[in-house]
């Protein structure tokens, strides 16, 4: 087959599946966008009131405070009174994250809604491995 | 440096890792690491920390874009996919029994020779005529894009489905064995080994390295090494930068596309040869 010549069909039903993921996938991006930016304009407003600011020497060695590194750490820390700005910003970071899982979960039930038996079984396949990696990498 | 101005600096040249990202089909790190670490001095964990949010950002941002223009082929992406991360998971079982500095000597020859072969098909617009190969036909791994540049609608099916699947594979192993952004990898397997169109390849190369990233996204962030002042101006500015590379990359002729990868080529495999020898620049 020549491209450009007689060749596949566009697949007509695949548009509201590619459609919807990419809605995903921008609205993902755009949400996590507006958190991480609301959460760091806190931070640098809150320090520089208190004089508190992370440093650059710290980012330089390695041992910065204000690293979240788990869903729980991350919810204790929004909700602490008055709530930690970079709590904020890390929950954006996560949703960031995970938004290209939701992306698969979608395309697992809009080939299934089409009849696409292969591709629910690929798409699942990924979905699992995906998860599976995110529990054992430890965020879960 | 004052954290205000660091803040600014790192957006622009985000913005920037944004732009190359998504049209290229790799994940902005490879330009990100160096920046962060060699200019910034900031500590390599942090560097890798922000590397994956800039590959999941490019990923968001640009796939969202090429999946709205057709570029991005759904069916092909997820079926590669699963050769790339069950690669990813036996590189990281691996690490640790293979020679490290002569398996990154090999890839280095390999990368040099993907540059030769990239080299000699630069002015290729649309690929040539290959025999059908069954698999394509059976997982529907064919799709038709408007092309604004050539003013025509692109057919395409994908070739040689076997070897395509086994360089994904290879490409996962090497990026859990080595540590590397895979992109460029999944991008010379489309484009070269599939015979797809280029600009197929880095838009479903785009979509693709956001899944593999977040398969890999977990450790770093548990691990701490996603530090929220460094990877939110990365996450801002890629995505940003990310929208406006898809914009630019939908007028871009092929071969345009492939003269501004053969670089980055060049690049890794002299940085591959360099670390086979033992010289680590950053």
């Amino acid at each position: 087959m020549s491209p450009g010549v007689a060749g596949p069909e566009p697949d007509v039903r695949l548009r509201p599946v590619e459609t919807a993921i990419s809605r995903v996938l921008f609205w993902g991006g755009v949400a996590s966008i507006s958190i991480v930016v609301i959460g760091l304009s806190a931070y640098l407003v809150q320090g520089h009131l208190r004089a508190h600011v992370a440093s650059l020497a710290q980012l330089r060695e390695g041992r910065a405070a204000g690293v979240y590194v788990s869903v729980g750490e991350i919810w204790r820390g929004l909700r602490r009174r008055p709530t930690d700005p970079l709590a904020i910003v890390a929950g954006g970071l996560l949703l960031l994250m995970v938004t290209p899982i939701a992306g698969v979960g979608l395309a697992v039930a809009a080939f299934a809604s089409i009849g696409d038996r292969e591709y629910v079984i690929i798409s699942t396949l990924i979905l699992a491995i995906l998860l599976l990696s995110l529990v054992l990498g430890g965020t879960g | 440096m004052d954290l205000t101005a660091f803040l600014l600096l790192l957006l622009v040249t985000s913005l920037v890792a944004g732009v190359i990202g998504a049209i290229l089909g790799l994940g902005g790190g490879m330009l990100l690491v160096p920046v962060l670490t060699m200019f910034f001095g900031v500590n390599i964990h942090y560097a890798m920390g922000a590397s994956i949010v800039s590959v999941i950002a490019t990923s968001s941002g640009a796939a969202a874009a090429y999946l709205g223009s057709r570029l991005v082929n759904l069916r092909i992406g997820l079926f590669l996919v699963v050769a790339t991360t069950t690669g990813a998971v036996t590189g990281a079982y691996l690490a640790g029994v293979v020679p490290v500095r002569a398996l990154e000597l090999v890839l280095a020859f390999a990368l040099a020779y993907s540059a030769f072969a990239t080299f000699r098909q630069l002015n290729v617009e649309l690929p040539p005529y290959l025999p059908d190969d069954p698999w394509a036909i059976r997982l529907g791994l064919e799709g038709t894009y408007m092309d604004p540049r050539l003013r025509t609608t692109v057919q395409y099916r994908a070739a040689r489905v076997g070897a395509g699947f086994g360089v994904m594979y290879g490409a996962g192993v090497l990026s859990g064995l080595l540590g590397i952004g895979s992109g460029a990898f999944k991008v010379l397997a489309m484009d070269s080994v599939m015979k797809l169109p280029m600009k197929v390849s880095t838009a479903t190369s785009n979509f693709m390295i956001g899944l593999t990233a977040t398969a890999s996204a977990g450790v770093y962030f548990s691990r701490g090494d996603v530090h929220p002042l460094i990877a939110t101006p990365v996450a801002v500015g890629v995505l940003v930068g990310a929208n406006v590379g898809t914009r630019l990359m939908a007028r871009m002729r092929n071969t345009t596309v492939r003269k501004a990868f053969l670089p980055i080529l060049v690049y890794l495999a002299g940085s591959m040869l360099l670390r086979g020898l033992g010289i680590h620049l950053w």
